[in-house]
């Protein structure tokens, strides 16, 4: 097989794993501060994929526009539903937070079903059949636009937590929650600002995967999964861990399904799961625990 | 099985996951194969991402033929409009020539204007047709009278494909043939076979670069 063939799949594996990266980043930047699993994360996707498509429908609007928009109405989302719903689960058992998300991902699933019915739907944005070659590489236009937007979002994310003092705040809150208040950070609060911006990564993420992929209401537990799949492999709690999780993961399913039989391309992602488990427990980048 | 020596060779054979959301990798490896013709078995989710795949990997085999559904349903035809043309499925269908096949088509026309006849609505047209059949030849609604009525059934005129309707000793239409059909302009066209066809094949398909 040319060379072309293998750089053109590693290119488009790259510019989805940033996609990717940007979904389980907010997976990350959640438990790695209030240490509950969000099992509803790719149904919180999901919806974030239906706004964009309804928008884009009603006013056409480009879900790279709608970007800010659907983040900050998913951070709200998120912020609500930490206040109102999570928080009194913090210090009970995690099969309850777990039940408590998965019921929540099931209600988000039935509702979509309810709404938009089974089929999948898609925005037809002017570039949705663009490409760009260069040289012998032909690149998908909208992952490239995908894929540039994943990185600034994750750069802004990462300025916020390393330059702001409400970053540095909800890092001490990450760090030792009985420090954090002892020297008076209203911990709830940060935990809930925590699961907003966690939210908003995530609905970031699903008005650029909405360039790439089609929506259905069912498509969330098959997300949540490789979000999983991506925080353990790049290192639980890491945030440069889930961007470079998302791209090896983006990477070793494409190259694995060029090489071998794309039916079984999940394998190797699973694959890397459970070396990454075996050889180094706490993923690529993550910290060993204090 | 017969073996028939086609004068055709197979350059690959790649299989996926039919709930799969991305189909890069394999339209990619399709077209690294250098094939002439894509032959798929899809569904309607994956009959569009393939065709937006080859759009924007800039293949176009030169043709596409189908063994299955996806490929000429009208959420196909009306999601992908232009790109839609082209592809050939091989499928039951309906002789458009048959004086019933017309009126089923302008009956649609009147009620469900932009739907397209389909091998759908003449199945369940000629189920219920064969229905009223056997009742009216039973005289009765007695169930054993109905069942013998719809064993003998022999009706000729039908909408689909085929000299008519009869059901074999186990209970099998054996009457019915298969039939070629291309997208053309939104619209199905049957290419075959010969007393059904009412288009020429556009072989090969036109390029998805330009079609806009």
């Amino acid at each position: 097989m040319p060379l072309s063939v293998y750089l053109n799949v590693a290119v488009g594996g790259v510019l989805t794993g940033l996609v990717y990266g940007l979904m389980a980043l907010g997976l990350s930047v959640i438990f790695g501060v209030v240490r509950v699993v969000n099992f509803a994360h790719g149904e919180m996707m999901t919806v974030a994929m239906y706004i964009a498509i309804v928008t884009f429908a009603w006013f056409h609007l480009d879900p790279l526009i709608l970007l800010v928009p659907i983040a900050a109405v998913l951070f709200v989302f998120g912020y609500a539903l930490q206040a109102s719903l999570i928080n009194p689960f913090i210090t009970r058992p995690e099969h309850s937070q777990f039940l408590l998300l998965v019921a929540l991902a099931i209600i988000i699933a039935n509702t979509l079903l309810i709404i938009f019915g089974p089929d999948a739907r898609a925005v037809q944005t002017a570039y949705a059949y663009d490409s760009f070659q260069v040289g012998p590489v032909i690149v998908d236009a909208a992952k490239i636009y995908a894929g540039a937007a994943a990185i600034v979002v994750t750069v802004a994310l990462f300025a916020f937590f390393r330059l702001t003092l409400l970053g540095k705040a909800i890092r001490a809150c990450a760090d030792n929650h009985t420090g954090a208040l002892v020297v008076g950070l209203d911990v709830e609060r940060l935990y809930a600002l925590t699961f907003g911006l966690g939210a908003a990564c995530v609905g970031a993420a699903g008005s650029m995967l909405v360039l790439i992929t089609d929506a259905t209401p069912m498509v969330g537990p098959g997300y949540t999964l490789l979000a999983f799949v991506i925080v353990i492999t790049g290192g639980l709690g890491s945030m440069p861990g889930a961007l470079l999780g998302g791209v090896l993961i983006g990477v070793t399913e494409a190259i694995a399904g060029l090489l071998f039989t794309p039916s079984a391309k999940s394998m190797f992602a699973f694959a890397i799961l459970v070396l990454v488990l075996l050889f180094r427990p706490r993923g690529i980048l993550g910290k060993r625990p204090a | 099985m017969p073996i028939f020596e086609m004068p055709y060779v197979l350059v690959g054979d790649i299989a996926y996951d039919p709930a799969t959301h991305d189909l890069s990798v394999e339209v990619a490896k399709a077209k690294a194969t250098g094939a002439e013709a894509l032959l798929v078995i899809s569904r309607l989710n994956d009959a569009m991402l393939l065709t937006r795949e080859l759009v924007k990997q800039r293949w176009t085999p030169q043709g596409i033929m189908s063994l299955g559904p996806g490929w000429y349903e009208d959420q196909y035809l009306k999601t992908l409009g232009r790109l839609a043309d082209g592809p050939i499925s091989f499928i039951p269908w309906y002789d458009p020539h048959k004086k019933l096949s017309r009126m089923l088509e302008a009956e649609l026309a009147k009620t469900h204007p932009g739907v397209n006849l389909n091998t759908d609505h003449v199945y369940t047209f000629e189920a219920l047709l064969v229905a009223a059949d056997a009742y009216k030849r039973a005289g009765s609604s007695d169930p054993k009278a109905l069942a013998d009525a719809i064993r003998a059934t022999n009706i000729t005129d039908n909408a689909s494909v085929g000299p008519g309707i009869q059901f074999d000793a186990k209970g099998q239409n054996d009457k019915v043939r298969g039939a070629a059909v291309q997208n053309r302009g939104g619209k199905l066209v049957t290419l075959a076979p010969k007393q059904a066809a009412n288009a020429k094949p556009e072989w090969p398909m036109n390029s998805y670069l330009g079609r806009g």
